[in-house]
This record gives C-alpha cells, structure tokens and sequence, in this order.
C-alpha cells in the first residue's frame, strides 16, 4: 500500500508542468484543467456563469442542454443576455416548439428584438426534430432554442451532429429526468429556481472540464423588479382584499390618488420612479 | 470592333444524359433570355445562339470579366461549346468545329480574336462547319479542298457558277466580306412554358423531374429580366380519356424574390410531396405569376452601417455579400418550414401599442411579413421597434388562454386564497388594465382586470390576474396570464 502511495506520489509530483519541457506540458491534458472549444463562444452576460463555463461563455457549433423541470422556470433570464448581443448585431433567433407564447414586449425590453424571433409550431416528436435540423442546416440562424421533451439519446447525438455546422448558438430544452442519461451534448446544465426570492440556480451536469458539485447561483428578477422584491420584503404583504386598490404594495411605493384619468393605476407609476 | 460569341447547347444525344439540363423541349430560346442579360443583341442562327457584347464590356467590368461570367454563366446553362470570334458566323463556325473536338474548349486569355486573327482561325478549320457548304462537301473534297481557307482560295466566278449563290454569300458572311442578317431575339412579356411529358406521370412527386427543366427555363427568363421570381404556378393536364379532373393547378410563393434554381426546386419538391393527381398526368406548365425586380449588390469591402444586419456567426465580422447570403438562405430556410407545416405555423411577430397583453403582439405568417421587413436592405427600423416599450417589467412567457387558479380555503377556513404550484405570495399589485371596450368584434375584446405580481413556491414569478365587474363579487376569479422566466 505504501508502494503504492509512493507511486502515486512520484507520478504526480513527475507530471507536473513545472518538471516537463514545455511542448510536452502543454499536451498533457490535467483533470482539473478546463477543456477548450474549437468554436468562438458568446458570452451569456452573467458573470457568474461564464466563469465555470469552457472558454468563458455559450459554444457556439455545439449542443447545449438545459434541463428543466418544467418550461417556463426562468430560461430567458438565463438566456436574454447573449441573445441580446447577437441581435443587437443582427442576428435572429428562432424558436421550434416553444411551450407557451413568447411575450415579445417583454423580451424587446430584454433587448432580443421582436422583429428577429421567428416562432415555429409544431406537433409532434418528428416534427420538432425535423424543424430543428432543417434550422441547423441552413447556417443561418443565430441561435436556435428548441424544446425537445421526447428526444432519444440516438436524436440528440444526430443533433450534436448537425450543430457542429450551425455556425451560432444551439440550446435544447429538455426534462430534467433524462440527466441521468448519456448525451452527447458537450455541455448540459439543470436550471432550477429556489425559493422566494427564486434565484436561478444552475448546476452543470456535463461540462469540458472537472465537474462541479456547487450549483452557480444567478439573481432571477428583472432590472426593474429588484427594487421592488426589496421594498416589498421591507413591509409585510397581504393577500388582496376585493377593494380595487388593496395595500398589498409597500406604502411608499403607493400614492393615493382618485383620478381616473390615469388608467393604469399602481405599477406604472412604481415602475416609472423606478426608472428615474 | 465587334465581339461575338456563340453558344452551341448539348445536342440530342448527350442529352439524354441525365446530368445535363434538357433543353430540346424548349429549343435555344432559354438561352437567348439568359443571354440577354448582358446585352440586347442577341440572336437565333441556326441552331445556336450569338451575341454581342463588345458595348456591355465596361457594364461588366472589362472584356475579362464579362468574358469570364459569359463562360461561367453558359456552363451552367448547359452549353456544350463556345466560341469568340469578330463576327457571328465565324464565332458558330469555331464552337461547331469545338464541339466535334469532343468539347475541349482551349481557355485563351487573351481572349477575343480580332478580325485578322479570325480570319487565321477560319482558314483552318474544315470546310463542313460552315453549314451551306455542306451540300457540296463531296464535291468540294473531290477538288481537294479541306478547309475554309481551301475553299476560300478558289476563284469565286467559278465558285458562284459551279454552287448555289448560297455558299459564296455565307463564305463571305463568315469571312465578313458580306453583311449578316440577324433577327433579334426578344424577351416574352410572359412566361407561360408547356412541356409535354415523355410518358405518363402518376404521382406528384415524379413531376419534379420534369418541372426542374421548366425551372431552369424560368430562371434564364428571369435573368434577362433582371428580376426574381415571388409566385408561380406548375399546371398539369390529364389525358383526354378522363373526362372528369381534366386539369390541375398548384401555386407556389416564396417569402422574397429570387432566381435561383436549386432553391425553387427544393421548394417546389416539398410541395409537391405534399400534392395527390387525380389521374395520371400527360403535360405539364409553368407560369411565372409575380416578378420583382432583383437587386444587383456591388461589392463593397468595408461592412455597412446599417440595423438591419444579419449575421450567424457571433462575430459579426462577415462581409456584406456574406450576410446578404445569409439573410437568401434564411429566407429559403422559412419557405422550406412553411412548405412542410404549412405557412400559418411559421410565425414572426410584431409589438403593438395595447395595454391588453393579448392585443400587445400580434403572430402573422412570416412568409407574409410586411415587406418593409423584408428588405434585407432597409436601414430603417422597423414598426415596432418605434413602439415606447413599457417601462416595467413584462412577463416573457405569455398563455394562449389565461389559466383559471383554483382557490385553497386557510386554516381559519375563512378566505380562500389562489394556489398554483403552491399558495401565491403577492409582491405588488394591482395593475388595472380597463381596455377595449371599442373592441366588441372580439369575444375578448373589452376586458376589466387587476393584474398582481405573485410569487409561487413552485413556478416562480407569476403575472396574476382577478376579473373586475363593478358590484359583483362573486363572479371574480383568478386566472394566471403570464410567467416571469
């Protein structure tokens, strides 16, 4: 046993950078040392993430996998700020098979442009799997986000395949149960929300390069909503009466008033003195 | 100084090759509207086609150029030969003699003979490439004459008495002694192509191959045109044995204007793989429905400062005709989504300015995207972007239909209070959007709400609604509108 111990010593302390030559360290690929991409990367705008993520940001020509327990659990916080760059330089996004109807007032503010979202509605596994690849072979599209919930191990690898053509930004939404499964994604993350206040908490599952057990935490809400979950913890909240204007929104942020020309009463306000 | 160049298309029997586009249906004609893109002289001798284009070279770019995208363009056509010469009947004398070389085009250059360099190149050549010498080709060999200059070298007394006046005048016409009379070819106004199939087609998808010559047609005109193809239509006729369903039609559109072979016949594959015949089909025809004019780019070095550019690559460091062949190929990606799913569920969208959250985007066909959009060159912002975006956070996942919340009583079994995914926290609220009252067309159309921003153990951030009717509480409800994600 100490033999061994001593071996293992010995190798360690002979495989370090320091007693190699040069080229040879720089072939000697370390367990602890993160992988590299061919591909550019896109930054995903929260640094946080970046920092744990190969290269420091999205891979482009590639697969990535976000799992999720259900749509909607907080994917374009998590996704808005690189979309936002690439459109701001032109690019377009294209949705295949999106759970629910993306609000693009919400994502225009967000910077993705409305006029760059393409939606495209399917039914069906086969036809959520053809729309994808036919988006990935044209080389055209910036990034393609598609949800995919009954795609097989087989489907992805196909996909994986395709993406190394597809010069921008590939995301596949998935069920968090298939994380026990292989994939061929070079990258998957389980994005879950935590309690109130729900920040998004990212665990990466498969990486290039050491995993990693701590989950990365990145704040959930809006620019204009943090000032408000911060004034609205400050005072105590209670459900809503049936009065049209109940105090369930801080005092301050609250000013009464009887006009009813104004027609958007509380949060227009709010979120304008927010602004300023 | 005239420069000529003949184009000889693949004859019968190398036709039947199936790599080569089938001209013979269509005789030379699809040729002739190629070639009219580089210059209004073009013409029809025998069964080749000429033209001119010593005036279009400084259009073009210089001799080299022009010279360059003529050769390019023609092998694509399906040429078999080509020749330049000083005059049209030697440039068809040279691409004749070409063609039975077996097709070996030897690439000078420099270029295009003058006419003492055309003469050399007549004088060579076998007398049988100029057509009306060809009756007396037995003669003529007996007298031991070979070649043009052999036959050229005779007295011509003796040559107009012992022939028909016809092979002096076309020896003169090659040798450009003489004038040569051309009719010039002239674009249709319309295309409208027939093509009688060389035997019966049952299914649909089997047309393609047929429909791809009429294609290639239909982009020769189009590039004569100077413009791209928006819509056009493939009809098809039964035999006359079927007295019902005698015909048939399909229209195909393409979200932009375009002239590019490959891609309408990808289009025109999905669409009819989609398509049943009534019987089987015995002829078939194209007709070009809507043109627009297509845009030349130039060839700039430095990237445009535009909005509306488009890049896939995130470095956003392509040149413009890059990205102008990006923005082609999206297109071709939507019209080839729109031909599988159908164009109502390839949707693009647009903001407008309602306080209701259902009236605030609009999802229209992309393909039907107004053209403003379109327009891979338009600076301008488009529409929505103008719109004053709401100053507050919005909810970016929206429900097709507001999703009722069912009620849990507390403890206390007093109130009852909305749960989903867990008991709803409230953090503001309300926001009342009282709209659409002018709106009575829509069933949803006036609406009277109180929206609240909700917190739910189990989906986040929600964007709550509880309808208001004045004095009638019991009929208010909680419905979930819209998720923070």
């Amino acid at each position: 046993m100490s033999a061994l111990q001593s071996l293992v010593h010995s190798d360690r302390s002979a495989i370090t950078p320091a007693v190699l030559p040069q080229h040879l360290a720089a072939l000697v690929w370390r367990g602890e040392a993160m992988g590299h991409h061919q591909a550019p990367v896109v930054a995903s705008g929260h640094a946080a993430l970046d920092a744990v993520l190969p290269d420091g940001g999205w891979p482009c020509q590639s697969l990535t996998e976000i799992l999720q327990t259900q749509a909607g659990l907080g994917e374009w916080r998590l996704l808005a700020p690189a979309l936002a760059r690439l459109v701001a330089q032109g690019g377009s996004v294209l949705l295949v098979g999106a759970p629910q109807l993306p609000y693009l007032p919400a994502l225009a503010r967000e910077g993705v442009r409305a006029d760059r979202v393409i939606r495209i509605d399917v039914e069906g596994a086969a036809e959520r799997l053809w729309a994808t690849e036919q988006a990935l072979k044209a080389h055209c599209v910036t990034a393609v986000l598609s949800w995919l919930p009954q795609a097989r191990p087989e489907q992805i690898r196909r996909l994986q395949a395709f993406a190394g053509q597809h010069p921008g930004l590939f995301f596949a939404f998935r069920p968090a149960r298939v994380a026990q499964e292989s994939s061929a994604a070079p990258l998957r993350l389980h994005l879950t929300l935590g309690g109130c206040p729900h920040p998004l908490e990212i665990h990466v599952i498969k990486r290039r390069g050491p995993s990693l057990a701590e989950p990365i935490v990145l704040p959930h809400w809006p620019s204009g909503l943090a000032e408000l979950w911060r004034s609205s913890t400050a005072s105590p909240t209670r459900p809503p009466r049936s009065s049209p204007l109940p105090a369930t929104v801080p005092r301050h942020a609250l000013r009464p008033h009887t006009s009813l020309t104004v027609p958007h009463a509380e949060l227009d306000g709010l979120a304008a003195r927010l602004e300023a | 100084m005239q420069n000529w160049m003949a184009l000889l298309p693949a004859s019968k029997h190398e036709a039947d090759d199936a790599s080569a586009p089938i001209w013979q249906p269509l005789d030379v004609r699809p040729l002739g509207w190629w070639a009219l893109q580089f210059t209004p002289r073009v013409a029809q001798l025998e069964e080749a086609v000429v033209l001119e284009c010593h005036a279009s070279e400084r259009l073009f770019g210089g001799r080299a150029a022009l010279r360059g995208r003529l050769v390019k363009g023609a092998q694509a056509q399906g040429v078999a030969a080509w020749a330049f010469a000083s005059n049209a009947l030697a440039a068809l004398c040279v691409a004749r003699h070409r063609l039975t070389q077996g097709g070996t085009q030897v690439d000078d250059a420099d270029a295009i003979p003058d006419t003492y360099a055309t003469e050399q190149m007549l004088h060579a050549l076998p007398f049988t490439t100029l057509s009306a010498l060809r009756p007396h080709a037995g003669t003529l060999a007996r007298l031991g004459c070979r070649t043009l200059g052999d036959v050229s070298a005779l007295p011509r007394g003796g040559l107009s008495r012992r022939f028909d006046a016809d092979s002096l005048r076309a020896l003169d016409q090659a040798y450009a002694r003489s004038p040569l009379p051309l009719s010039w070819l002239t674009l249709p106004a319309v295309f409208d192509e027939r093509l009688e199939l060389p035997c019966r087609v049952e299914t649909a998808p089997a047309l393609l191959h047929a429909a791809r010559t009429l294609l290639q047609a239909l982009c020769a005109w189009l590039a004569g045109q100077h413009a791209g193809v928006e819509s056009f239509t493939l009809r098809w006729h039964h035999g006359l044995r079927r007295q019902e369903a005698h015909a048939g039609q399909h229209t195909v559109r393409l979200s932009n204007p375009t002239r590019d072979p490959e891609r309408l016949s990808q289009l025109l594959h999905e669409h009819l793989q989609r398509l049943t015949l009534a019987a089987p089909v015995e002829d078939i025809s194209l007709r070009a429905e809507h043109i627009a004019p297509l845009m030349t780019h130039s060839h700039s070095l430095f990237p445009e400062q535009g909005g509306d550019q488009l890049t896939a690559h995130p470095d956003g460091l392509l040149t413009p005709a890059a990205r102008r062949a990006q923005k082609e190929a999206l297109w071709t990606l939507l019209d080839r989504l729109s031909a599988r799913l159908g164009p109502e569920r390839v949707l693009a969208g647009q903001v407008h300015a309602d306080h209701r959250l259902e009236h605030a985007q609009r999802w229209q066909a992309a393909l039907h995207a107004p053209p403003a959009a379109r327009d891979p060159s338009a600076g301008v912002p488009s529409a929505d972007t103008r719109i004053d975006l709401p100053p507050w956070p919005q909810p970016s996942w929206l429900l097709p239909k507001p999703l009722p919340l069912s009620l849990v009583t507390d403890a206390q079994g007093q109130h009852e209070h909305p749960h989903y995914q867990g008991r709803l926290q409230w953090l503001a609220g309300p926001h009342r959007v009282e709209a659409g009252w002018w709106d009575t067309a829509q069933p949803d159309g006036a609406c009277t709400r109180d929206y609240y921003l909700a917190s739910s153990p189990g989906a986040g951030l929600l964007w709550v609604f509880r309808t208001r009717h004045a004095g009638d509480m019991a009929t208010q409800a909680w419905f979930l509108h819209g998720l923070f994600a």
